[in-house]
């Protein structure tokens, strides 16, 4: 016989009669928490929009008192509105793919609207730490050329300073340096989460896709 | 096909006004075809266990907007598969089971002849190696589905499929004549 025709009426033949369920135990499965990606996608991603609008919350209160030593204080708020309605958009645009996601689409496409989803969050992300690498720019270069405000800001906070000159660069370079870290380091953490959720995923598109075209 | 929208809410079919019971009693008897495909693609009882269920939730969820629309099966397939390639992350740490002995535990069941036999269990082998795609190809295949169906199923041309399939095959094949 045919080995694929042997193969293919010893399947029909498989039954798992022992590992079957009644239905009371059946009904039980069906109200037991459940974990799958396009949950953990919607946890993830709800965090995210949670965490960089906590922190805008957590700047300390006389932060804003620099923006307004620099006149740049309305430029802030309008920035403040811009981020906002922004936020308002990602958001949207999050619910609504999320909610298009369905078991019942062909396989590809399915994890084509997984994937969009996730690209939304993606994208939210890229967005926000451009917009810290943006801000510690601008806030930097106005800083350097007005440093007075920057002196006296620090000697308030944490008493006279004595060198002035020497501190100012060693200040830079510290923020510099920091905030290269820091952004590397939200970027590290965010291909980690994705990567290891999202890999099988990743991996059965990328090979669905090929077959499709 | 209906509107069927990914529902987070696993009570949906409840609001909806479905009988649960009834649901309960289709998935009962045909619970073979979801153990059938949760055999496929784990390799440990613990992950068997967790992807039934994970599938089951999802027959669920989606029950409420297959009413009426096509074969239960089919339904089914779809539902099981999707969930397997694309929901389904975790494969449990630890291993009891040494996979492969779970996939062809079944052989007893095949009247006894020790070459056919032994080569089941080369071709078994050798689909519990396959990528997760391929192993869904191959699963529709056994079920008697045609390309049709297949590429519809999967989303990918009938052409493709056909090839792929045909690989596949001749791949089998050269397991049993190295």
């Amino acid at each position: 016989m045919n080995p694929l025709e042997m193969l293919k009426k010893d399947w029909k033949t498989k039954n798992y009669e022992q590992d079957y369920l009644n239905s009371t135990q059946l009904g039980m499965l069906l109200h037991k928490r459940s974990s799958n990606i396009v949950k953990w996608l919607f946890i993830i991603g709800i965090a995210e929009f949670a965490f960089w609008n906590l922190l805008r919350f957590l700047m300390p209160e006389d932060y804003l008192s620099i923006y307004e030593s620099l006149h740049i204080q309305n430029a802030m708020l309008a920035f403040d509105i811009f981020n906002t309605l922004v936020l308002i958009f990602f958001l949207w645009m999050f619910y609504k793919n999320y909610r298009a996601i369905s078991v019942f689409d062909n396989t590809l496409m399915l994890m084509k609207k997984i994937l969009k989803t996730r690209r939304t969050i993606k994208i939210y992300v890229i967005y926000n730490l451009s917009v810290i690498a943006l801000g510690l720019i601008v806030v930097n270069i106005f800083l350097y050329f007005d440093q007075t405000v920057l002196i006296s800001y620090l000697e308030k906070n944490s008493g006279k300073i004595n060198d002035p000159e020497k501190f100012i660069k060693m200040y830079f370079i510290a923020e510099l340096v920091i905030g290269v870290l820091m952004i590397l380091l939200l970027g590290l953490f965010y291909r980690l989460i994705y990567g290891i959720l999202l890999k099988k995923l990743n991996q059965n598109y990328r090979e669905l896709k090929k077959l499709a075209s | 096909m209906q509107n069927a929208t990914y529902k987070c809410n696993k009570f949906y079919p409840i609001l909806k006004g479905i009988d649960e019971q009834e649901f309960l009693k289709i998935l009962e008897a045909n619970q073979n075809l979801v153990h059938k495909v949760c055999s496929l693609y784990t390799s440990d009882r613990a992950s068997r266990q967790d992807l039934f269920q994970e599938i089951c939730v999802q027959l669920w969820k989606s029950y409420a907007n297959f009413r009426g629309d096509s074969k239960f099966t089919t339904w089914m397939y779809r539902v099981a598969l999707n969930t397997a390639l694309s929901l389904h992350r975790k494969e449990k740490k630890f291993k009891q089971n040494t996979g492969i002995d779970f996939f062809i535990e079944k052989l007893e069941a095949t009247p006894y002849d020790p070459t056919e036999a032994e080569q089941l269990k080369l071709l078994y082998k050798a689909i519990h190696e396959l990528s997760d795609i391929d192993k869904a190809l191959v699963f529709l295949y056994l079920e008697d589905k045609n390309y049709k169906e297949i590429s519809e199923m999967m989303g990918i041309s009938e052409v493709n499929a056909r090839v792929k399939m045909n690989r596949i095959k001749k791949k089998l094949k050269t397991v049993l004549n190295p």
